[in-house]
C-alpha cells in the first residue's frame, strides 16, 4: 500500500503529513484533531473545492501515490465549523511571491537547470 | 503510525513541531522530519531551557513562506528516501526561488 503525502490548509497554517492510500478522510481529521484540537465533527476536509466524505479512503479522492509525492505533496483544504451547523469557507492564504529573477538567471532558450539543491 | 493517537504541539515529546515563516505561515511538520535541519535539531534538543524546547515552535524571521514551504517538502523527500533502494526522483527547485532556498538550506544546515 502506498504513502500519500499531503499539506493539509487552512488560512496561514499548513500541516505536513502523510498517510495511506487506504486511510479514510475520517482518520485524517482525526490526525488534524490531534495537532489543532478540534474534533473530526468540526472539519471539512476538502480536495480543490470538493467537499471530502468521511468514509472515503484518500486513494478514492485521488490521492494517489503519483500525485502526492513528499517532494511534491497534494493540498488538502480544511475548514472548521463557526457555529451551530455554519462552516467557515475553505480558504487558503497564498505564500509569499518570489522576487522576479534577474536578468542572467532567466531561461535562455535552451532552458536551464534548476541545479541549485544544497544536498549534502 | 495509524493509531489514531497523534500527540500535539505540546512537550518534548510531541510528534510535530511548527516552524513559522517570516510572513507568519506556520507550517507542521513532524518532528523527525524537521531534525533533517542541523540547525533546528540544536534548537530543539540542546541544553537548557531554550523556549523552543518548550512549545516547540521555531520563528525564522528572514525566510519567507514560499521557501519554508519547499524546506519542508525537502523534509519529507529526505526521511523518505534516506536509506531507500529504490530509484530516488530529482527534488525540484524552481529558479525563481533557488537563491533563497540555497541561503535557508545554508542556515538550516540540511
Amino acid at each position: 500500500m502506498y504513502d500519500v503525502f499531503l499539506m493539509i490548509r487552512r488560512h496561514k497554517t499548513t500541516i505536513f503529513t502523510d498517510a495511506k492510500e487506504s486511510t479514510t478522510v475520517y482518520d485524517l481529521k482525526r490526525i488534524v484533531e490531534g495537532i489543532l484540537k478540534r474534533p473530526p465533527e468540526e472539519q471539512r476536509l476538502y480536495k480543490d473545492d470538493v467537499l471530502l466524505n468521511d468514509s472515503q479512503t484518500l486513494g478514492n479522492c485521488g490521492f494517489t501515490n503519483q500525485t502526492a509525492r513528499p517532494q511534491a505533496p497534494a493540498t488538502v483544504g480544511l475548514a472548521f465549523r463557526l457555529s451551530d451547523d455554519s462552516f467557515e469557507q475553505l480558504r487558503m492564504e497564498p505564500f509569499s511571491t518570489p522576487p522576479e529573477l534577474p536578468d542572467v538567471m532567466k531561461p535562455q532558450d535552451s532552458g536551464s537547470t534548476a541545479n541549485e539543491q544544497a544536498v549534502q | 503510525m495509524s493509531d489514531g493517537e497523534e500527540r500535539a504541539c505540546e512537550g518534548p515529546d510531541s510528534m510535530y513541531v511548527k516552524l513559522i515563516s517570516s510572513d507568519d505561515h506556520e507550517f507542521i511538520v513532524k518532528r523527525e522530519h524537521a531534525l533533517v535541519s542541523g540547525t533546528i535539531k540544536a534548537m530543539l534538543s540542546g541544553p537548557g531551557q531554550i523556549a523552543e524546547n518548550e512549545t516547540n515552535e521555531i520563528k525564522f524571521r528572514e525566510i519567507p513562506s514560499h521557501v519554508l514551504s519547499n524546506v519542508c517538502e525537502y523534509f519529507t523527500y529526505k526521511a523518505q528516501h534516506t536509506n531507500s533502494s529504490t530509484e530516488v526522483p530529482d527534488f525540484p527547485v524552481s529558479p525563481e526561488i533557488s537563491m533563497e532556498l540555497i541561503i535557508a538550506a545554508n542556515f538550516l544546515d540540511c
